[in-house]
């Protein structure tokens, strides 16, 4: 899906002016990504503070190896969300695993705020994705949400919830799978 | 499926997707857009060490002077304003610093987003260091005591940024000295050699 955004540029066109040190590009995506890079860095973190030196250190990773971004591995989006996670997720195995565990399972809230640019196909994708995961058995929902905002390993989730490796395995498979074939029939999401 | 095949999978990815938004601070819009304008490499610096005193007589005149002339100040402003409503104090301050001696070519200058609480320190003209050595950044308070405030190393052009990741009211003096690597130390152990006034 390339994305653009009132009558902006397209992601690879962003992608392209960041590998030239456009900083009208870094403004830009920005702009179309901020909101979402700081929400997921506050869902994993659950601190504002730490959520904006993730977000910061994510843009300035964008901004530095932009000329290295492959397009074929993935979107900007994908990139930049991806750089966040995972920064999130260094951060927060310095806690307990109860506290990571509480982080991961905490229940979304209707939206308290919305960015006021937000695109409506970004609230399109995020309902999909939401429904996407209400849909799922509460086991494999589970399993994702630990793997995903939590960071834990199938191990790691096996242990919390008392159920064998391969038993995770099989929830983790199943509910991606149906993530997958639930996002593309919407043609809402790059799966 | 292996755990990193199914963790690579476009699906788990989308998970981001599905997060509620919540609007950034506006601040930070404006810290990302300026450590990229200022070369766009940052270095965190480590967190501060405690307080240590900053004996060396040279470097205590510097920072002596530092705060007779924000005394000499103060009272100058405190006579005009005597009269006036003192204007709303600035969000963003801008201040250098200056190499001396064998660093004379280095200078930086410093965005402090007082907003923030955040500044951000780019400096050029930096030679690499001698081999075992690193460059050891310190802010020091009108009473010379020196806050280690990290360490860093130049790039091969003789660049770095840095943000420091604390305000900086209450010190007076930024101020680089060569120390130890790979950490630093606690306290410096020779005389600054780059240095400038907090704005």
């Amino acid at each position: 899906m390339e994305l653009t955004s009132g009558g902006g540029r397209t992601d690879r066109e962003l992608a392209a002016a960041l590998a030239e040190r456009d900083q009208s590009a870094l403004a830009e995506v920005y702009d179309r990504y901020g909101t979402l890079a700081y929400s997921v860095a506050l869902r994993i973190l659950g601190d504002q503070g730490k959520a904006e030196d993730v977000v910061q250190e994510a843009f300035l990773k964008v901004w530095n190896g932009a000329v290295r971004f492959d397009e074929s591995r993935g979107s900007l989006r994908t990139w930049l969300t991806t750089v966040v996670r995972n920064r999130s997720i260094d951060l927060l195995r310095g806690r307990s695993m109860h506290e990571r565990r509480e982080l991961a399972l905490k229940p979304e809230v209707p939206s308290i705020q919305s960015g006021p640019d937000e695109q409506a196909m970004g609230a399109m994708e995020r309902a999909a994705v939401q429904e996407a995961l209400a849909d799922l058995p509460q086991e494999q929902r589970e399993a994702v949400q630990l793997a995903y905002f939590g960071g834990f390993t199938q191990a790691e989730i096996a242990g919390l919830t008392g159920v064998p490796l391969s038993t995770v395995k099989g929830r983790m498979r199943l509910a991606l799978e149906k993530l997958g074939a639930y996002l593309r029939g919407r043609g809402l999401v790059d799966v | 499926m292996s755990e990193e095949n199914e963790l690579d999978s476009p699906a788990f990815d989308a998970l981001a997707l599905g997060v509620d938004p919540v609007t950034p601070p506006p601040g930070l819009r404006e810290r990302i857009l300026a450590a990229a304008a200022q070369g766009g490499e940052v270095v965190p610096l480590r967190a501060p060490q405690p307080r240590r005193g900053w004996p060396r007589l040279p470097f205590a005149a510097v920072a002596a002077s530092v705060v007779v002339a924000l005394a000499a100040g103060l009272l100058a402003g405190s006579a005009i304003g005597r009269n006036s409503t003192p204007p709303a104090p600035p969000q963003v301050v801008h201040f250098s610093l200056q190499g001396h001696g064998s660093l004379a070519g280095v200078s930086a200058t410093v965005t402090d987003i007082k907003s923030d609480g955040i500044a951000l320190v780019s400096f050029t003209g930096l030679p690499a260091p001698p081999d075992g050595k690193v460059y050891e950044l310190w802010l020091i308070t009108p009473s010379n005591q020196a806050d280690a405030s990290g360490v860093f190393l130049p790039d091969s052009n003789g660049q770095r940024v840095l943000v420091i990741e604390r305000p900086l009211s209450g010190f007076k003096v930024m101020a680089v000295t060569v120390e130890t690597g790979p950490d630093g130390v606690q306290s410096p152990t020779q005389q600054p050699q780059v240095y400038g006034t907090i704005a």
